[in-house]
């Protein structure tokens, strides 16, 4: 497979690439899980509703309830509603978002997949059309912030967007969902981003891959192209697969601090994002299941799952034989991802569980910062780490602000380089949010903890 | 004053220990490795020491070492303030003075170099991140004002080749400044061993060359007259001329300081910077000859007034000699002390290269290199301030400056 080969940028790390991975192990439908407990409302649109009654017998792809006003969930599997009951999704800093759910007691087998279906020619309808009938499939982004896809591409129609980059670089260590769905749905791939593109009328598509692997992706490239699209190479350094940083790498264009790609007219989305759209258009399967890598430090049998939203992580963790005590369990990649609460189910933004081994001691005590600079080296968006962690110790935020605080992208580069085992990232991170509340804004980021919120009063 | 935060809130644990948010891998470096590896590397300047200058040299770094760990543990007892690091960077100090020390220094020297250097270079600032100069220049430059002349003799003892390691380089015989040439300049190996004495004392290279820009007796005629009293070249770099205890050894200090680099414990520009800078500095910089009729005269561009051969030998000598090898590899790449940014420290070492030679050449003070990693550590904070990287999505600094028109920001 020939690809186009891209440069790099400054700074970054080359993150180990764990060995352990399943890089090789096909998709396979989890075990049927005990119950599933549904969330209703995923994306935090608030106003959400159950429609279906305690006791009453659902068949797979049945609508159970609505978010928002307008966006239905449907039941990932044949069952009974045994409750209606709070669901539990992974948040911000360990903490979990408790959203309206949908308790099922499965009565069948989670199926796999059928054959990927194939996509000719680009749907005739009308973009507006078929943004209804993402609305009318429930359909997410299925990012590490969810948001209603209707949504999603109507904020990218009004601010211009031209340029669509699908993100199929995943290049935190263990995770291999992404890859998986290339290799073995590409077709599906290729299919939501051509649909995806037409909705959002952008003039240029790629499709940003591994560069270590695009031998594997032979079907994409050589497979019919109903949207003309350009794949690519990146070189795999962490992080590159950070939305700003490859808007940066791919396009020439620089998102302003503590803005989105959106800003620059740059739209990103994953491949797991691309395939539900695929589903859903082609076959009219909505989104009940997404692919999880289970893998980590002890997990017998590392896989790439397909699991039914709604499914409990720990019970999953479990099945794949994780062990019990004396490990991390993480809700996402290693290094953005968060730990994983007790009672947390799968939704749209959970792309890995995995279990890491217990802190070594130094890395539990954070010490003095030493100046070695190694921070501001590898910021990605080239931060001088070193003096904003200064002024987060002096509690100096009109100093953080000058020095552009909000560009931070919280890749973790910086915590993970730091001798001192500061937690840079998460300084970085109060600052940010300290910022943004003094300009009177609502501090809706996920990554930033309520209670942390408080130090932000102490700041001048 | 800003009122600060306080004492660092305690990191909120997940289950199964760590943090909760993001990144859950770290890098295996702590600021321990960091210190042990850049004690280690600084350990290789001191064996050449120990070869060339007796065992004297160990037991002054142990003399050191011991002050400033005991130094440093009194002190944060004393003053109820966690030890902000622990031992390994106090014996990186300890061991960093030495180097620095002529290795006829009494006993007393390292002592009251390493407690300055402890107390005033770091304790006082708040220890490990928090000081301002290179606490080992500071201790350095304290016993060169308190014992002034002692310790800055004309001439500097350099062991027989027979008594390497073994010998103790106080026991010397001292050959007349510019008296015998052809001994002095007789290659180290094939010095003739002395029963009554195990060490010669010649003058250092460094202060020959400011024979060149600063004479203070008869100046020379031409510059390569000069390289009649210099010892061969060769010798300059693999170290066996007289100078301080790890000063002399260029080949041992380039090893320990590339070493480093590697490791990524040095950014590459600080030292290139530094050395460019002082090649530079000496081959623009006017050195003083015996003109007719007895006047001086200045000669600029020293690097061909006499050919480009002579020139460049000048420069390379330059570049050996003295305490600038050790200044631009292990002393000025502190890290607490330099700048933070990559262009900061790449100006740093172009401050220290330049700086150094000047005072090399021209000013009376024998300390000139470690005095110029002083006066740009007075600089770090200014020049972190100037080279702010530019942040990913902000414009570069030309179109941010004050009279542009706020459209073309």
């Amino acid at each position: 497979m020939r690809v186009q080969r891209f440069g790099t940028f400054v700074g970054g790390i080359d993150l180990p690439d764990e060995k352990a991975a399943p890089r090789d192990a096909a998709i396979e439908p989890s075990p049927r899980p005990q119950r599933l407990r549904v969330p209703l409302d995923p994306c935090g649109l608030g106003d959400a509703v159950a429609e279906a009654v305690v006791g009453q017998a659902v068949r797979a792809g049945e609508r159970i309830g609505r978010a928002g006003g307008d966006l239905p969930v449907f039941a990932p599997l044949d069952g009974r509603v045994t409750a209606l009951t709070p669901a539990a999704l992974a948040g911000g800093r360990g903490t979990c978002r408790v959203c309206p759910g949908v308790e099922i007691e499965p009565t069948a087998e989670p199926q796999p997949w059928p054959e990927p279906a194939a996509m000719d020619e680009l749907p005739g309808e009308p973009p507006e059309s078929l943004l209804t009938r993402f609305a009318e499939g429930g359909l997410v982004t299925l990012s590490p912030r969810p948001a209603p896809l209707h949504r999603w591409c109507a904020a990218d129609r009004a601010a211009g967007v031209d340029v669509l980059i699908v993100n199929a670089l995943e290049n935190q260590p263990w995770l291999s969902a992404g890859h998986r769905l290339l290799v073995e749905r590409g077709s599906e791939v290729v299919a939501g981003m051509s649909i995806l593109a037409a909705v959002l009328g952008v003039r240029h598509v790629m499709l940003a891959v591994d560069l270590r692997r695009t031998g594997e992706y032979r079907s994409i490239v050589r497979g019919r192209r109903p949207h003309p699209f350009h794949p690519v190479g990146i070189e795999p350094k962490y992080p590159a697969g950070a939305d700003v940083i490859l808007t940066k790498l791919l396009t020439r264009r620089e998102v302003p601090p503590g803005g989105r790609p959106l800003d620059v007219g740059v739209a990103t989305v994953t491949a797991a994002t691309c395939v539900a759209v695929a589903q859903w258009i082609l076959s009219g399967r909505p989104l009940t299941a997404r692919v999880v890598t289970v893998a980590g430090h002890g997990v017998a049998e590392p896989g790439n799952l397909l699991v039914p939203l709604g499914a409990f992580a720990d019970e999953l963790l479990a099945t794949r034989g994780a062990p019990a005590e004396r490990v991390r369990r993480i809700h996402g990649g290693p290094m953005t991802g968060t730990s994983l609460g007790g009672g947390t189910v799968v939704g749209p933004a959970t792309d890995a569980l995995l279990t890491l081994p217990p802190p070594r001691d130094v890395e539990k005590t954070a010490t003095t910062c030493i100046r070695c600079s190694w921070c501001t080296d590898h910021c990605p968006v080239r931060l001088n780490v070193a003096a904003l962690n200064d002024f987060y110790e002096l509690g100096r935020i009109d100093r953080a602000e000058q020095y552009s605080v909000s560009a931070c992208i919280g890749c973790g580069v910086c915590t993970y380089v730091c001798p001192a085992k500061l937690p840079l990232t998460d300084r970085m991170t109060q600052l940010r949010c300290a910022l943004r509340r003094r300009h009177g804004e609502d501090c809706s980021d996920d990554q930033c903890g309520r209670p942390e919120c408080g130090l932000a009063g102490a700041m001048r | 004053m800003t009122r600060g935060l306080g004492p660092i809130p305690p990191m909120a644990s997940g289950p199964g220990g760590g943090a909760c948010q993001g990144p859950h891998l770290r890098a295996p470096e702590t600021s321990r490795t960091v210190f042990l590896v850049t004690l280690s590397a600084a350990l290789v300047p001191l064996a050449a020491g120990t070869v060339f200058f007796g065992y004297r040299a160990v037991l002054l770094s142990i003399l050191a070492v011991g002050t400033c760990v005991v130094l440093e543990r009194s002190y944060f007892r004393v003053m109820r303030a966690p030890a902000l690091i622990g031992r390994s960077h106090a014996v990186l100090t300890g061991v960093l003075l030495t180097l620095t020390l002529p290795p006829f220094a009494p006993w007393y020297v390292p002592v009251v170099g390493a407690a300055f250097a402890i107390l005033v270079g770091k304790a006082i600032f708040g220890g490990v991140g928090h000081f301002l100069w290179q606490p080992a220049l500071l201790g350095r430059l304290a016993v060169a004002i308190l014992f002034g002349a002692s310790l800055n003799p004309p001439v500097w003892p350099l062991l027989h080749p027979a008594h390497a390691v073994t010998g103790d380089a106080r026991r010397t015989i001292a050959l007349p400044a510019r008296a015998h040439p052809a001994e002095r300049t007789r290659p180290w190996r094939q010095w003739e061993v002395d029963p009554a004495f195990e060490a010669r004392s010649l003058p250092r290279p460094a202060s020959i060359l400011r024979q060149l820009s600063d004479p203070d007796g008869e100046p020379y005629a031409q510059i390569r007259q000069a390289f009649v009293d210099l010892p061969p070249i060769r010798e300059a770099i693999i170290g066996s001329v007289p100078g301080g205890i790890g000063e002399t050894s260029a080949l041992a200090i380039l090893l320990a300081g590339l070493y480093l680099v590697y490791r990524n414990y040095v950014y590459w520009a600080l030292p290139a910077g530094c050395l460019l800078a002082a090649a530079a500095t000496v081959a623009i910089a006017p050195v003083t000859l015996a003109g007719p009729g007895g006047a001086e005269l200045a000669v600029w561009f020293p690097v061909q007034a006499e050919g480009w051969l002579v020139g460049l030998t000048y420069v390379s000598y330059h570049l050996v000699a003295g305490e600038l090898m050790l200044a631009t590899f292990l002393l000025a790449p502190e890290m607490t002390s330099r700048p933070v940014t990559p262009a900061g420290q790449l100006l740093f070492g172009i401050g220290c290269g330049a700086i150094g030679m000047v005072l090399r050449l021209y000013v009376l003070f024998p300390l000139s290199c470690y005095l110029a990693v002083l006066v740009m550590n007075f600089l770090t904070p200014v020049l972190e301030g100037l080279t702010r990287p530019r942040v990913l999505g902000r414009p570069p600094w030309w179109r941010r400056l004050p009279g542009l028109h706020p459209a073309r920001r």
